[in-house]
């Protein structure tokens, strides 16, 4: 069963009153139908008062809205990234103390989860946490996720066996930070040519002397670049550690 | 690598959500207004269709089609709408103007008879129902605005139809 009507659709007539190509109507019928001519000047009057009143009205809320949105979704990927990378320092630590509680820790903890590296080239900056794609003279910033201990050291070596100590720059021992809050290491690093180079970053209860980490890592460098590769853990007596490699490359 | 300084909004979405409502926005407030009949609940379901529309534009379908599909958006929320309403108040079965009408077809012809009871129809019926016998679209624009087959078209009408008919029997 279908209404048996003369009566175009309102589809259609809303079709012809928003000026779209409009199927072909009856046109003796539209000229007469007082419904349709009704209908087709109802659509009409709608439509302008939206043009008219709604839109310039409603148009910075809907916008508003869709930015709004937007927003949220790129400051839940900022948000969401911190909160993704202590889930994971905290995974690393459960593998790192059942290593310390087994015979054989050969496996270490993780560092590009754990850590945000931050790179300048140019007027470029981006996120290089993963730390691959790093040239020569980038300047990189680096952000720490706290772990619960209140002294950190952070130091390098490269494949020349060169170990420096990044924070605290110059220091003897490691620094006091809040436990319980990301640290941004002050200042920038200038990188040099030398390939691989291995950041390990050190949280302890009490101090550690700056001297003893050196020669653990001038010593680890001085293995070559394919041990600097693999190893992920050094015998420092820190109660968490974490590690990152940089692989640099010349453009 | 990602840039960290990758900006979030930029004027060129912010003009293309003015153009986008525009070219729609007058479709939509148009076709809800009809279903709603109420100027405020109009705004706003235009509104709601707008953002629906937008954040599936590139679903949307060449020229031709663009109306159809704006219209089945809209007829979807609205519909929703009043059925929501309804179930906030008691449901308004309009079965004693189908038994005075006698007729099942001719009362169908009623638009304003026909509205009240595809309001009270069930969800999947109602939006057939309403571009057929409120709207007065044959079945192949029913079919070709909510995007089904015909033949589902064909089973949806006839199942409104029964229950029009159960209620004009009393």
């Amino acid at each position: 069963m279908s209404p048996k009507t003369p009566h175009p659709s309102s589809f259609e007539i809303d079709k012809l009153a928003l000026q779209e190509p409009a199927s072909p109507l009856p046109g003796s019928h539209l000229g007469a139908c007082p419904r349709c001519q009704e209908d087709l000047a109802q659509t009409r009057a709608e439509a302008d008062h939206f043009t008219q009143a709604v839109r310039p009205r409603t148009l910075p809320d809907v916008r508003r809205r869709l930015t709004r949105r937007r927003f949220r979704l790129w400051q839940l990927s900022v948000i969401a990234a911190p909160a993704l990378a202590a889930a994971s320092v905290m995974l690393a630590m459960r593998v790192h103390w059942a290593h310390q509680e087994g015979a054989a820790p050969a496996v270490g903890i993780k560092g590009p989860a754990a850590l945000r590296l931050f790179v300048r080239r140019g007027t470029r900056v981006f996120d290089a946490s993963d730390g691959r794609d790093l040239r020569p003279g980038d300047a990189i910033r680096l952000v720490v996720p706290p772990a619960g201990e209140p002294y950190l050291l952070v130091a390098s070596v490269d494949a020349q066996a060169k170990a420096s100590i990044y924070w605290p720059f110059g220091g003897a021992q490691s620094g006091r930070i809040d436990p319980k809050a990301r640290f941004e290491l002050p200042g920038s690093i200038t990188l040099d040519p030398a390939s691989p180079e291995r950041i390990f970053i050190f949280y302890s209860r009490k101090p550690l002397l700056a001297e003893d980490v050196l020669t653990l890592l001038r010593s680890l460098g001085a293995r070559g670049g394919e041990a600097i590769r693999t190893t992920e853990r050094v015998a420092v007596p820190a109660e968490q550690q974490t590690t990152l490699l940089l692989e640099k490359r010349a453009p | 690598m990602t840039d960290a300084l990758e900006k979030p909004w930029d004027e060129a979405a912010d003009d293309r959500v003015s153009r986008l409502y525009s070219a729609h926005g007058p479709a939509i407030y148009a076709r809800c207004q009809r279903l709603l009949r109420d100027r405020a609940l109009a705004e706003d379901a235009t509104q709601e269709v707008f953002i629906r529309i937008y954040r599936h534009i590139e679903k949307a379908p060449g020229s031709d089609e663009v109306l159809a599909w704006v219209y089945r958006i809209a007829t979807n929320y609205c519909l929703n709408e009043i059925r929501g309403r309804k179930r906030r108040r008691e449901v308004d079965w309009p079965t004693a103007e189908l038994q005075v009408s006698g007729n099942l077809e001719s009362a169908l012809l009623d638009r304003d008879l026909a509205a009240r009871l595809v309001e009270a129809a069930p969800t999947r019926v109602r939006a057939v129902a309403w571009l057929h016998f409120v709207d007065g679209m044959d079945q192949t624009e029913v079919a070709r605005v909510l995007g089904l087959s015909r033949r589902t078209v064909v089973h949806r009408m006839r199942a409104f139809i029964e229950l029009a008919r159960k209620l004009a029997a009393g």
